[in-house]
Protein backbone atom coordinates (compact mmCIF):
# COMPACT_ATOMS: atom_id res chain seq x y z
CA UNK A 1 0.00 0.00 0.00
CA UNK A 2 2.79 2.41 0.93
CA UNK A 3 4.61 1.42 -2.25
CA UNK A 4 1.55 2.13 -4.38
CA UNK A 5 1.01 5.55 -2.73
CA UNK A 6 4.67 6.44 -3.33
CA UNK A 7 4.35 5.39 -6.98
CA UNK A 8 1.22 7.58 -7.37
CA UNK A 9 3.14 10.53 -5.89
CA UNK A 10 6.06 9.96 -8.29
CA UNK A 11 3.56 9.76 -11.19
CA UNK A 12 1.84 13.00 -10.17
CA UNK A 13 5.14 14.85 -9.80
CA UNK A 14 6.33 13.44 -13.15
CA UNK A 15 3.30 14.74 -15.10
CA UNK A 16 3.51 18.14 -13.38
CA UNK A 17 7.19 18.48 -14.36
CA UNK A 18 7.19 16.94 -17.84
CA UNK A 19 3.83 18.19 -19.14
CA UNK A 20 3.44 21.26 -16.90
CA UNK A 21 -0.06 20.07 -15.82
CA UNK A 22 -1.93 21.23 -12.72
CA UNK A 23 -1.74 19.03 -9.59
CA UNK A 24 -5.33 17.70 -10.02
CA UNK A 25 -4.77 16.77 -13.69
CA UNK A 26 -1.46 15.08 -12.88
CA UNK A 27 -2.90 13.13 -9.94
CA UNK A 28 -5.93 12.07 -12.05
CA UNK A 29 -3.62 10.77 -14.78
CA UNK A 30 -1.34 8.91 -12.37
CA UNK A 31 -4.27 7.17 -10.65
CA UNK A 32 -5.90 6.27 -14.00
CA UNK A 33 -2.63 4.71 -15.21
CA UNK A 34 -1.87 2.85 -11.98
CA UNK A 35 -5.40 1.50 -11.58
CA UNK A 36 -5.26 0.32 -15.24
CA UNK A 37 -8.76 1.76 -15.79
CA UNK A 38 -7.80 3.33 -19.15
CA UNK A 39 -9.78 6.62 -19.28
CA UNK A 40 -8.69 9.38 -21.69
CA UNK A 41 -5.81 11.61 -20.68
CA UNK A 42 -6.93 15.14 -19.58
CA UNK A 43 -4.57 16.70 -22.19
CA UNK A 44 -2.65 15.26 -25.18
CA UNK A 45 0.75 13.80 -24.12
CA UNK A 46 4.20 14.85 -25.42
CA UNK A 47 6.80 12.20 -26.45
CA UNK A 48 8.65 12.35 -23.17
CA UNK A 49 5.25 12.26 -21.39
CA UNK A 50 4.43 9.03 -23.26
CA UNK A 51 7.76 7.46 -22.29
CA UNK A 52 7.10 8.36 -18.65
CA UNK A 53 3.59 6.83 -18.89
CA UNK A 54 5.00 3.55 -20.26
CA UNK A 55 7.51 3.36 -17.39
CA UNK A 56 4.78 4.11 -14.87
CA UNK A 57 2.47 1.40 -16.27
CA UNK A 58 5.22 -1.26 -16.24
CA UNK A 59 6.32 -0.42 -12.66
CA UNK A 60 2.74 -0.25 -11.37
CA UNK A 61 1.60 -3.52 -12.93
CA UNK A 62 4.67 -5.45 -11.81
CA UNK A 63 4.33 -4.05 -8.30
CA UNK A 64 0.65 -5.09 -8.16
CA UNK A 65 1.48 -8.56 -9.47
CA UNK A 66 4.22 -8.95 -6.83
CA UNK A 67 1.92 -7.86 -4.01
CA UNK A 68 -0.85 -10.25 -5.05
CA UNK A 69 1.56 -13.22 -5.23
CA UNK A 70 3.20 -12.37 -1.88
CA UNK A 71 -0.18 -12.12 -0.19
CA UNK A 72 -1.29 -15.43 -1.68
CA UNK A 73 1.87 -17.16 -0.58
CA UNK A 74 1.46 -15.81 2.96
CA UNK A 75 -2.12 -17.01 3.32
CA UNK A 76 -1.84 -20.33 1.49
CA UNK A 77 1.63 -21.15 2.82
CA UNK A 78 0.52 -20.84 6.43
CA UNK A 79 -2.55 -22.97 5.85
CA UNK A 80 -0.62 -25.63 3.96
CA UNK A 81 2.25 -25.87 6.49
CA UNK A 82 -0.36 -26.31 9.24
CA UNK A 83 -2.12 -29.02 7.26
CA UNK A 84 1.12 -30.87 6.53
CA UNK A 85 2.27 -30.60 10.13
CA UNK A 86 -1.01 -31.94 11.45
CA UNK A 87 -0.95 -34.81 8.96
CA UNK A 88 2.62 -35.70 9.89
CA UNK A 89 1.72 -35.56 13.59
CA UNK A 90 -1.35 -37.74 13.05
CA UNK A 91 0.72 -40.28 11.12
CA UNK A 92 3.29 -40.38 13.96
CA UNK A 93 0.51 -40.90 16.51
CA UNK A 94 -1.04 -43.56 14.29
CA UNK A 95 2.08 -45.66 14.71
CA UNK A 96 2.13 -45.32 18.52
CA UNK A 97 0.99 -47.87 21.04
CA UNK A 98 1.63 -48.37 24.76
CA UNK A 99 2.15 -44.64 24.96
CA UNK A 100 1.07 -42.08 27.56
CA UNK A 101 -1.44 -39.33 26.79
CA UNK A 102 -0.71 -36.18 28.79
CA UNK A 103 -3.63 -33.71 28.91
CA UNK A 104 -2.57 -30.19 29.87
CA UNK A 105 0.87 -28.78 29.10
CA UNK A 106 1.52 -26.33 31.91
CA UNK A 107 4.07 -26.50 34.72
CA UNK A 108 3.06 -30.01 35.75
CA UNK A 109 2.32 -31.43 32.29
CA UNK A 110 5.65 -30.28 30.86
CA UNK A 111 7.61 -31.89 33.69
CA UNK A 112 5.63 -35.14 33.38
CA UNK A 113 6.42 -35.25 29.66
CA UNK A 114 10.11 -34.57 30.29
CA UNK A 115 10.28 -37.31 32.95
CA UNK A 116 8.48 -39.88 30.80
CA UNK A 117 10.62 -39.14 27.76
CA UNK A 118 13.79 -39.43 29.84
CA UNK A 119 12.66 -42.94 30.74
CA UNK A 120 12.10 -43.73 27.08
CA UNK A 121 8.29 -43.72 27.16
CA UNK A 122 6.42 -42.42 24.08
CA UNK A 123 4.10 -39.49 24.84
CA UNK A 124 1.25 -37.59 23.13
CA UNK A 125 0.28 -34.16 24.47
CA UNK A 126 -3.22 -32.68 24.26
CA UNK A 127 -3.37 -28.94 24.92
CA UNK A 128 -5.65 -26.24 23.60
CA UNK A 129 -3.46 -23.22 24.17
CA UNK A 130 -0.08 -24.36 22.89
CA UNK A 131 0.83 -24.52 19.19
CA UNK A 132 4.11 -26.41 19.57
CA UNK A 133 5.14 -28.79 22.34
CA UNK A 134 8.84 -28.58 21.49
CA UNK A 135 11.38 -31.00 20.08
CA UNK A 136 9.57 -33.95 18.61
CA UNK A 137 6.70 -34.13 21.08
CA UNK A 138 3.49 -35.04 19.21
CA UNK A 139 0.86 -32.44 20.07
CA UNK A 140 -2.87 -32.41 19.46
CA UNK A 141 -4.16 -28.87 19.74
CA UNK A 142 -7.62 -29.44 21.13
CA UNK A 143 -9.86 -29.91 24.12
CA UNK A 144 -9.04 -33.10 26.05
CA UNK A 145 -12.59 -33.38 27.40
CA UNK A 146 -13.73 -34.02 23.81
CA UNK A 147 -14.00 -37.75 23.02
CA UNK A 148 -12.99 -37.09 19.45
CA UNK A 149 -9.75 -35.40 20.51
CA UNK A 150 -8.98 -38.25 22.93
CA UNK A 151 -9.49 -40.78 20.15
CA UNK A 152 -7.11 -38.86 17.90
CA UNK A 153 -4.46 -39.43 20.60
CA UNK A 154 -4.93 -43.18 20.02
CA UNK A 155 -6.30 -43.62 23.53
CA UNK A 156 -7.46 -47.17 22.79
CA UNK A 157 -3.85 -48.29 22.36
CA UNK A 158 -2.42 -46.11 25.16
CA UNK A 159 -0.92 -47.47 28.36
CA UNK A 160 -1.86 -44.52 30.53
CA UNK A 161 -3.35 -41.05 30.64
CA UNK A 162 -2.45 -38.06 32.80
CA UNK A 163 -5.12 -35.41 33.52
CA UNK A 164 -2.72 -32.61 34.44
CA UNK A 165 -4.60 -29.37 33.71
CA UNK A 166 -4.72 -26.72 36.41
CA UNK A 167 -8.51 -27.05 36.78
CA UNK A 168 -10.02 -29.80 38.91
CA UNK A 169 -13.40 -29.87 37.09
CA UNK A 170 -11.61 -30.20 33.75
CA UNK A 171 -9.53 -33.07 35.11
CA UNK A 172 -12.69 -34.81 36.36
CA UNK A 173 -14.24 -34.37 32.92
CA UNK A 174 -11.13 -35.75 31.17
CA UNK A 175 -10.99 -38.71 33.56
CA UNK A 176 -14.66 -39.56 32.98
CA UNK A 177 -14.33 -39.36 29.19
CA UNK A 178 -11.12 -41.39 29.10
CA UNK A 179 -12.49 -44.02 31.46
CA UNK A 180 -15.57 -44.44 29.23
CA UNK A 181 -13.41 -44.92 26.12
CA UNK A 182 -10.86 -47.28 27.70
CA UNK A 183 -11.98 -49.15 30.86
CA UNK A 184 -8.56 -50.73 31.49
CA UNK A 185 -6.50 -47.54 31.18
CA UNK A 186 -4.15 -46.36 33.91
CA UNK A 187 -5.33 -42.81 34.71
CA UNK A 188 -3.33 -40.51 36.98
CA UNK A 189 -5.04 -37.21 37.78
CA UNK A 190 -3.78 -33.98 39.29
CA UNK A 191 -5.90 -32.38 42.00
CA UNK A 192 -5.64 -29.23 44.06
CA UNK A 193 -7.57 -30.30 47.16
CA UNK A 194 -9.04 -33.22 49.07
CA UNK A 195 -12.59 -32.76 47.77
CA UNK A 196 -11.38 -32.91 44.17
CA UNK A 197 -9.34 -35.99 45.01
CA UNK A 198 -12.51 -37.84 45.97
CA UNK A 199 -14.32 -36.74 42.80
CA UNK A 200 -11.41 -37.78 40.61
CA UNK A 201 -11.36 -41.21 42.21
CA UNK A 202 -15.13 -41.51 41.70
CA UNK A 203 -14.70 -40.50 38.05
CA UNK A 204 -12.33 -43.42 37.55
CA UNK A 205 -8.79 -42.19 38.24
CA UNK A 206 -6.38 -44.93 39.29
CA UNK A 207 -4.20 -42.57 41.30
CA UNK A 208 -4.56 -38.94 42.31
CA UNK A 209 -1.61 -36.63 42.89
CA UNK A 210 -1.96 -33.30 44.62
CA UNK A 211 1.12 -31.12 44.02
CA UNK A 212 0.22 -28.86 46.96
CA UNK A 213 -0.01 -31.67 49.43
CA UNK A 214 3.08 -33.48 48.13
CA UNK A 215 4.96 -30.17 48.15
CA UNK A 216 3.87 -29.54 51.74
CA UNK A 217 4.96 -33.03 52.73
CA UNK A 218 8.32 -32.37 51.19
CA UNK A 219 8.70 -29.05 53.00
CA UNK A 220 8.01 -30.78 56.32
CA UNK A 221 10.63 -33.46 55.58
CA UNK A 222 13.12 -30.80 54.50
CA UNK A 223 12.66 -29.14 57.89
CA UNK A 224 12.65 -32.25 60.07
CA UNK A 225 14.83 -34.78 58.21
CA UNK A 226 16.67 -33.27 55.24
CA UNK A 227 18.94 -36.32 55.01
CA UNK A 228 16.03 -38.60 54.18
CA UNK A 229 14.78 -36.33 51.41
CA UNK A 230 18.25 -36.10 49.91
CA UNK A 231 18.51 -39.88 50.05
CA UNK A 232 15.13 -40.42 48.39
CA UNK A 233 15.93 -37.80 45.75
CA UNK A 234 19.17 -39.64 45.09
CA UNK A 235 17.52 -43.02 44.64
CA UNK A 236 14.66 -41.57 42.60
CA UNK A 237 16.67 -39.42 40.21
CA UNK A 238 20.16 -40.86 40.52
CA UNK A 239 21.58 -39.75 37.22
CA UNK A 240 25.15 -39.42 38.40
CA UNK A 241 25.14 -42.36 40.84
CA UNK A 242 24.64 -45.97 39.79
CA UNK A 243 21.90 -46.56 42.30
CA UNK A 244 18.39 -47.75 41.72
CA UNK A 245 15.39 -48.41 43.91
CA UNK A 246 13.27 -51.27 42.66
CA UNK A 247 9.97 -52.42 44.09
CA UNK A 248 9.00 -55.66 42.40
CA UNK A 249 6.10 -58.00 42.94
CA UNK A 250 6.66 -61.67 42.14
CA UNK A 251 4.36 -62.71 39.32
CA UNK A 252 2.89 -66.22 39.14
CA UNK A 253 4.95 -66.85 35.99
CA UNK A 254 8.20 -65.65 37.58
CA UNK A 255 11.12 -68.10 37.66
CA UNK A 256 11.83 -66.82 41.18
CA UNK A 257 8.62 -68.17 42.71
CA UNK A 258 9.42 -71.05 45.05
CA UNK A 259 13.11 -70.11 45.36
CA UNK A 260 14.86 -68.56 48.30
CA UNK A 261 15.87 -64.93 48.31
CA UNK A 262 19.52 -66.07 48.24
CA UNK A 263 18.92 -67.82 44.89
CA UNK A 264 16.94 -64.90 43.56
CA UNK A 265 19.62 -62.29 44.05
CA UNK A 266 21.96 -61.68 41.14
CA UNK A 267 25.61 -62.68 41.42
CA UNK A 268 26.42 -59.26 42.77
CA UNK A 269 24.25 -59.99 45.79
CA UNK A 270 26.41 -58.07 48.23
CA UNK A 271 25.80 -54.94 46.23
CA UNK A 272 22.05 -55.32 46.45
CA UNK A 273 20.30 -54.34 49.65
CA UNK A 274 16.90 -56.01 50.02
CA UNK A 275 15.53 -53.34 52.34
CA UNK A 276 12.15 -54.91 52.97
CA UNK A 277 9.82 -57.64 51.79
CA UNK A 278 6.08 -58.00 52.02
CA UNK A 279 4.34 -61.34 51.79
CA UNK A 280 1.21 -61.00 49.64
CA UNK A 281 -0.43 -57.65 48.90
CA UNK A 282 -1.80 -55.78 51.88
CA UNK A 283 0.49 -57.43 54.43
CA UNK A 284 3.17 -55.70 56.45
CA UNK A 285 6.67 -54.99 55.20
CA UNK A 286 9.42 -56.87 57.05
CA UNK A 287 12.80 -55.17 57.01
CA UNK A 288 15.97 -57.13 56.24
CA UNK A 289 14.25 -60.30 55.03
CA UNK A 290 16.25 -63.46 55.64
CA UNK A 291 18.13 -64.79 52.62
CA UNK A 292 16.49 -68.16 53.32
CA UNK A 293 13.00 -66.72 52.95
CA UNK A 294 11.06 -68.47 50.19
CA UNK A 295 9.50 -66.31 47.54
CA UNK A 296 5.91 -66.83 46.46
CA UNK A 297 3.71 -65.15 43.85
CA UNK A 298 2.36 -61.89 45.23
CA UNK A 299 5.37 -61.15 47.46
CA UNK A 300 6.87 -57.70 47.05
CA UNK A 301 10.60 -56.97 47.30
CA UNK A 302 12.10 -53.54 47.94
CA UNK A 303 15.67 -53.60 46.68
CA UNK A 304 18.33 -50.94 46.44
CA UNK A 305 21.56 -51.32 44.51
CA UNK A 306 23.37 -50.94 41.17
CA UNK A 307 20.88 -50.29 38.40
CA UNK A 308 21.70 -53.33 36.24
CA UNK A 309 21.59 -55.83 39.11
CA UNK A 310 18.40 -54.44 40.60
CA UNK A 311 16.62 -54.13 37.28
CA UNK A 312 17.53 -57.72 36.47
CA UNK A 313 15.93 -58.77 39.74
CA UNK A 314 12.82 -56.78 38.81
CA UNK A 315 12.62 -58.31 35.34
CA UNK A 316 12.88 -61.83 36.72
CA UNK A 317 10.23 -61.08 39.33
CA UNK A 318 7.85 -60.14 36.56
CA UNK A 319 8.29 -63.38 34.67
CA UNK A 320 8.07 -63.03 30.90
CA UNK A 321 11.03 -60.83 30.04
CA UNK A 322 9.57 -59.79 26.68
CA UNK A 323 6.78 -57.80 28.29
CA UNK A 324 8.96 -55.52 30.39
CA UNK A 325 7.85 -51.93 30.66
CA UNK A 326 10.10 -49.23 29.26
CA UNK A 327 11.70 -48.67 32.66
CA UNK A 328 12.05 -51.01 35.57
CA UNK A 329 10.35 -50.87 38.90
CA UNK A 330 6.95 -52.31 38.23
CA UNK A 331 4.56 -54.75 39.61
CA UNK A 332 1.83 -56.58 37.83
CA UNK A 333 -1.31 -58.31 38.90
CA UNK A 334 -1.32 -56.29 42.09
CA UNK A 335 -4.31 -54.42 43.43
CA UNK A 336 -3.53 -50.79 43.92
CA UNK A 337 -5.82 -48.31 45.49
CA UNK A 338 -5.47 -44.58 45.20
CA UNK A 339 -4.43 -42.96 48.36
CA UNK B 1 -1.39 -14.33 71.67
CA UNK B 2 1.85 -12.29 71.44
CA UNK B 3 2.74 -13.45 74.96
CA UNK B 4 2.40 -17.07 73.96
CA UNK B 5 4.64 -16.50 70.93
CA UNK B 6 7.18 -14.66 73.05
CA UNK B 7 7.39 -17.82 75.18
CA UNK B 8 7.99 -20.05 72.13
CA UNK B 9 11.40 -21.15 70.94
CA UNK B 10 12.64 -23.86 68.60
CA UNK B 11 9.37 -23.39 66.73
CA UNK B 12 8.74 -23.18 62.99
CA UNK B 13 7.56 -20.01 61.26
CA UNK B 14 5.32 -20.53 58.22
CA UNK B 15 4.90 -17.52 55.93
CA UNK B 16 1.76 -17.86 53.83
CA UNK B 17 -1.05 -19.92 55.28
CA UNK B 18 -2.64 -21.08 52.02
CA UNK B 19 -3.00 -24.55 50.53
CA UNK B 20 0.64 -25.47 51.02
CA UNK B 21 1.09 -23.59 54.31
CA UNK B 22 -1.93 -25.33 55.85
CA UNK B 23 -0.58 -28.77 55.15
CA UNK B 24 2.94 -27.88 56.29
CA UNK B 25 1.50 -26.60 59.58
CA UNK B 26 -0.62 -29.72 60.00
CA UNK B 27 2.38 -31.97 59.36
CA UNK B 28 4.51 -30.12 61.91
CA UNK B 29 1.73 -30.06 64.53
CA UNK B 30 1.25 -33.82 64.09
CA UNK B 31 4.91 -34.18 65.01
CA UNK B 32 4.36 -31.98 68.09
CA UNK B 33 6.37 -28.99 66.87
CA UNK B 34 5.50 -25.41 67.72
CA UNK B 35 4.16 -23.52 64.72
CA UNK B 36 3.62 -19.81 64.08
CA UNK B 37 1.92 -18.90 60.82
CA UNK B 38 2.07 -15.44 59.24
CA UNK B 39 -0.71 -14.40 56.89
CA UNK B 40 -2.51 -11.29 55.63
CA UNK B 41 -5.92 -12.80 56.11
CA UNK B 42 -7.49 -13.57 59.48
CA UNK B 43 -7.40 -17.28 60.35
CA UNK B 44 -10.21 -19.37 58.89
CA UNK B 45 -12.59 -21.10 61.29
CA UNK B 46 -11.28 -24.53 62.19
CA UNK B 47 -7.67 -23.41 62.67
CA UNK B 48 -6.15 -25.77 65.27
CA UNK B 49 -5.83 -24.25 68.73
CA UNK B 50 -2.16 -25.18 68.91
CA UNK B 51 -1.48 -22.85 65.96
CA UNK B 52 -0.26 -19.34 66.61
CA UNK B 53 -1.13 -16.83 63.95
CA UNK B 54 0.58 -13.51 63.37
CA UNK B 55 -1.52 -11.22 61.28
CA UNK B 56 0.52 -9.20 58.80
CA UNK B 57 2.93 -9.07 55.91
CA UNK B 58 5.75 -11.60 56.17
CA UNK B 59 8.07 -9.41 54.10
CA UNK B 60 8.01 -6.92 56.99
CA UNK B 61 10.88 -7.37 59.47
CA UNK B 62 8.67 -6.34 62.39
CA UNK B 63 6.17 -9.08 61.60
CA UNK B 64 8.95 -11.69 61.28
CA UNK B 65 10.40 -10.60 64.64
CA UNK B 66 6.93 -10.81 66.20
CA UNK B 67 6.76 -14.41 64.99
CA UNK B 68 10.00 -15.08 66.88
CA UNK B 69 12.21 -15.60 63.82
CA UNK B 70 15.39 -15.12 65.94
CA UNK B 71 14.49 -18.06 68.24
CA UNK B 72 12.93 -20.27 65.55
CA UNK B 73 14.14 -23.69 64.44
CA UNK B 74 13.12 -23.15 60.84
CA UNK B 75 11.15 -20.94 58.47
CA UNK B 76 9.04 -21.72 55.41
CA UNK B 77 8.58 -19.10 52.67
CA UNK B 78 5.47 -20.80 51.30
CA UNK B 79 3.36 -18.17 49.54
CA UNK B 80 2.10 -18.65 46.00
CA UNK B 81 4.24 -15.77 44.74
CA UNK B 82 7.94 -16.31 44.08
CA UNK B 83 8.69 -12.59 44.33
CA UNK B 84 7.16 -12.49 47.82
CA UNK B 85 9.02 -15.64 48.84
CA UNK B 86 12.26 -14.06 47.65
CA UNK B 87 11.75 -11.01 49.86
CA UNK B 88 10.77 -13.21 52.84
CA UNK B 89 13.94 -15.28 52.43
CA UNK B 90 16.13 -12.17 52.21
CA UNK B 91 14.55 -10.58 55.29
CA UNK B 92 14.59 -13.74 57.38
CA UNK B 93 18.21 -14.47 56.44
CA UNK B 94 19.21 -10.96 57.48
CA UNK B 95 17.50 -11.39 60.85
CA UNK B 96 18.87 -14.87 61.60
CA UNK B 97 21.95 -16.04 59.74
CA UNK B 98 21.74 -19.65 61.01
CA UNK B 99 18.04 -20.30 60.44
CA UNK B 100 17.14 -23.25 58.19
CA UNK B 101 14.90 -21.70 55.50
CA UNK B 102 12.84 -23.79 53.10
CA UNK B 103 11.38 -21.81 50.20
CA UNK B 104 8.60 -22.76 47.83
CA UNK B 105 9.32 -22.13 44.13
CA UNK B 106 6.29 -21.82 41.90
CA UNK B 107 8.36 -21.36 38.74
CA UNK B 108 11.47 -23.45 38.01
CA UNK B 109 13.45 -20.27 37.18
CA UNK B 110 13.04 -19.02 40.75
CA UNK B 111 14.97 -21.86 42.33
CA UNK B 112 18.52 -20.47 41.87
CA UNK B 113 17.36 -17.00 42.90
CA UNK B 114 15.84 -18.27 46.13
CA UNK B 115 19.04 -20.16 46.93
CA UNK B 116 21.12 -17.05 46.23
CA UNK B 117 18.85 -15.03 48.50
CA UNK B 118 19.71 -17.37 51.34
CA UNK B 119 17.26 -20.29 51.29
CA UNK B 120 18.72 -23.54 52.66
CA UNK B 121 16.47 -25.69 50.49
CA UNK B 122 13.97 -25.03 47.71
CA UNK B 123 10.86 -27.12 47.06
CA UNK B 124 8.87 -26.90 43.79
CA UNK B 125 5.42 -28.43 44.40
CA UNK B 126 4.58 -28.55 40.68
CA UNK B 127 7.83 -30.29 39.74
CA UNK B 128 7.57 -32.77 42.61
CA UNK B 129 3.93 -33.49 41.74
CA UNK B 130 4.96 -34.11 38.15
CA UNK B 131 7.81 -36.45 39.20
CA UNK B 132 5.31 -38.38 41.28
CA UNK B 133 2.87 -38.69 38.37
CA UNK B 134 5.57 -39.99 36.03
CA UNK B 135 6.86 -42.47 38.61
CA UNK B 136 3.33 -43.69 39.29
CA UNK B 137 2.90 -44.44 35.59
CA UNK B 138 6.22 -46.16 35.07
CA UNK B 139 7.00 -47.71 38.48
CA UNK B 140 3.84 -47.83 40.62
CA UNK B 141 5.50 -50.14 43.14
CA UNK B 142 7.99 -47.44 44.09
CA UNK B 143 5.21 -44.92 44.70
CA UNK B 144 3.39 -47.39 46.91
CA UNK B 145 6.54 -48.05 48.91
CA UNK B 146 7.34 -44.35 49.24
CA UNK B 147 3.76 -43.62 50.30
CA UNK B 148 4.10 -46.35 52.89
CA UNK B 149 7.31 -44.92 54.33
CA UNK B 150 6.12 -41.31 54.07
CA UNK B 151 2.89 -41.54 55.93
CA UNK B 152 3.10 -44.87 57.63
CA UNK B 153 -0.40 -44.96 59.02
CA UNK B 154 -1.24 -48.36 57.60
CA UNK B 155 2.10 -50.08 57.28
CA UNK B 156 4.49 -49.71 60.22
CA UNK B 157 7.43 -48.86 58.00
CA UNK B 158 9.30 -45.61 58.51
CA UNK B 159 12.41 -43.95 57.21
CA UNK B 160 14.38 -41.78 59.60
CA UNK B 161 17.76 -40.15 59.77
CA UNK B 162 19.86 -39.97 62.89
CA UNK B 163 23.19 -38.28 63.46
CA UNK B 164 25.52 -40.02 65.90
CA UNK B 165 26.30 -37.89 68.94
CA UNK B 166 29.87 -37.26 70.12
CA UNK B 167 29.94 -39.74 72.97
CA UNK B 168 27.24 -42.21 72.02
CA UNK B 169 28.10 -45.86 72.80
CA UNK B 170 27.75 -46.48 69.06
CA UNK B 171 30.92 -44.52 68.19
CA UNK B 172 33.74 -46.83 67.10
CA UNK B 173 31.47 -49.86 66.68
CA UNK B 174 31.23 -51.83 63.46
CA UNK B 175 27.96 -51.30 61.59
CA UNK B 176 27.45 -55.09 61.33
CA UNK B 177 27.74 -55.46 65.11
CA UNK B 178 25.54 -52.51 65.89
CA UNK B 179 22.79 -53.02 63.31
CA UNK B 180 23.20 -56.52 61.81
CA UNK B 181 21.27 -57.47 58.68
CA UNK B 182 19.02 -59.79 60.63
CA UNK B 183 15.45 -60.40 59.52
CA UNK B 184 13.08 -57.95 61.16
CA UNK B 185 15.78 -55.53 62.35
CA UNK B 186 16.07 -52.01 60.94
CA UNK B 187 17.89 -51.64 57.64
CA UNK B 188 20.57 -48.97 57.22
CA UNK B 189 20.10 -47.93 53.61
CA UNK B 190 22.76 -45.22 53.56
CA UNK B 191 25.34 -43.41 55.67
CA UNK B 192 26.62 -39.89 55.17
CA UNK B 193 30.10 -39.94 56.68
CA UNK B 194 31.13 -37.15 59.02
CA UNK B 195 34.51 -36.88 57.28
CA UNK B 196 33.64 -36.31 53.62
CA UNK B 197 29.82 -35.86 53.79
CA UNK B 198 29.53 -38.35 50.94
CA UNK B 199 26.41 -40.53 50.80
CA UNK B 200 27.38 -44.22 50.97
CA UNK B 201 24.50 -46.52 50.06
CA UNK B 202 24.51 -50.16 51.14
CA UNK B 203 27.22 -49.48 53.72
CA UNK B 204 29.41 -52.57 54.33
CA UNK B 205 29.05 -54.35 57.74
CA UNK B 206 32.68 -53.72 58.71
CA UNK B 207 32.30 -49.94 58.42
CA UNK B 208 33.18 -48.19 61.71
CA UNK B 209 30.66 -45.68 62.97
CA UNK B 210 31.99 -42.26 63.88
CA UNK B 211 30.58 -39.31 65.71
CA UNK B 212 28.78 -37.00 63.29
CA UNK B 213 27.88 -39.78 60.82
CA UNK B 214 24.28 -39.58 59.64
CA UNK B 215 22.49 -42.91 59.23
CA UNK B 216 19.39 -43.32 57.06
CA UNK B 217 17.42 -46.19 58.50
CA UNK B 218 14.24 -48.01 57.46
CA UNK B 219 12.29 -49.91 60.11
CA UNK B 220 9.28 -49.94 62.38
CA UNK B 221 8.57 -46.88 64.49
CA UNK B 222 9.58 -48.52 67.76
CA UNK B 223 12.84 -49.81 66.28
CA UNK B 224 13.75 -46.41 64.88
CA UNK B 225 13.09 -44.76 68.21
CA UNK B 226 15.51 -47.23 69.80
CA UNK B 227 18.16 -46.57 67.18
CA UNK B 228 17.78 -42.81 67.62
CA UNK B 229 17.90 -43.09 71.41
CA UNK B 230 21.09 -45.15 71.30
CA UNK B 231 22.84 -43.07 68.65
CA UNK B 232 22.13 -39.79 70.42
CA UNK B 233 22.57 -40.98 74.01
CA UNK B 234 25.49 -39.95 76.14
CA UNK B 235 27.04 -42.81 78.18
CA UNK B 236 26.86 -40.75 81.37
CA UNK B 237 23.12 -40.21 81.02
CA UNK B 238 20.74 -41.94 83.39
CA UNK B 239 19.40 -45.29 82.19
CA UNK B 240 16.44 -44.91 79.89
CA UNK B 241 13.14 -45.17 81.69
Amino acid sequence: MTLLTMLAAVGTAGYMLIEGWTFTDALFMAVVILSTVGLDAPHPLSTSGRAFTIALIITGVSLAAYLVSALGEYVMGGVLTGVFQRQRMQRAIGRLSNHYVVCGYGRVGRQVVADLRRRGCPVVVIEREVADAGEGVPLIAGDATDDDVLSRAALMRARGLVAATGSDPTNVDITLSARAIHPGLEIVARSSNAAAELNLTRAGATYVVSPYSIGAHRIVSELLSPGVTTFLDTVMHAEQLDLWLEVATIDATSPLAGHTLRDALPLAKHAVNVVAMRQAAGGAYVTNPSLDARLAAGDTLVALGPQAAVQQLGARAMGKPGTARPAAGQSIGKSRSPR
Amino acid sequence: MPHEIAALSEHYVICGYGRVGHEVAAGLLRRKRGVVAIDHDPPAPGTPDAMHIVHGDATDDGVLLAAGVRRAHGLVAGTGSDATNLVIVLSARALNSRLPIVARANQPESEPKLLRAGASRVVSPYAIGAHRIATQLVSPGIVEFLDAIRDAEHADLWIEEVTIAGNSPVVGQRLGAELPRTAGLPNVVAIRGSADRRLVTNPPPDLRLASGDTLIVVGSRAQLQQVIARATRRPAAAPAT
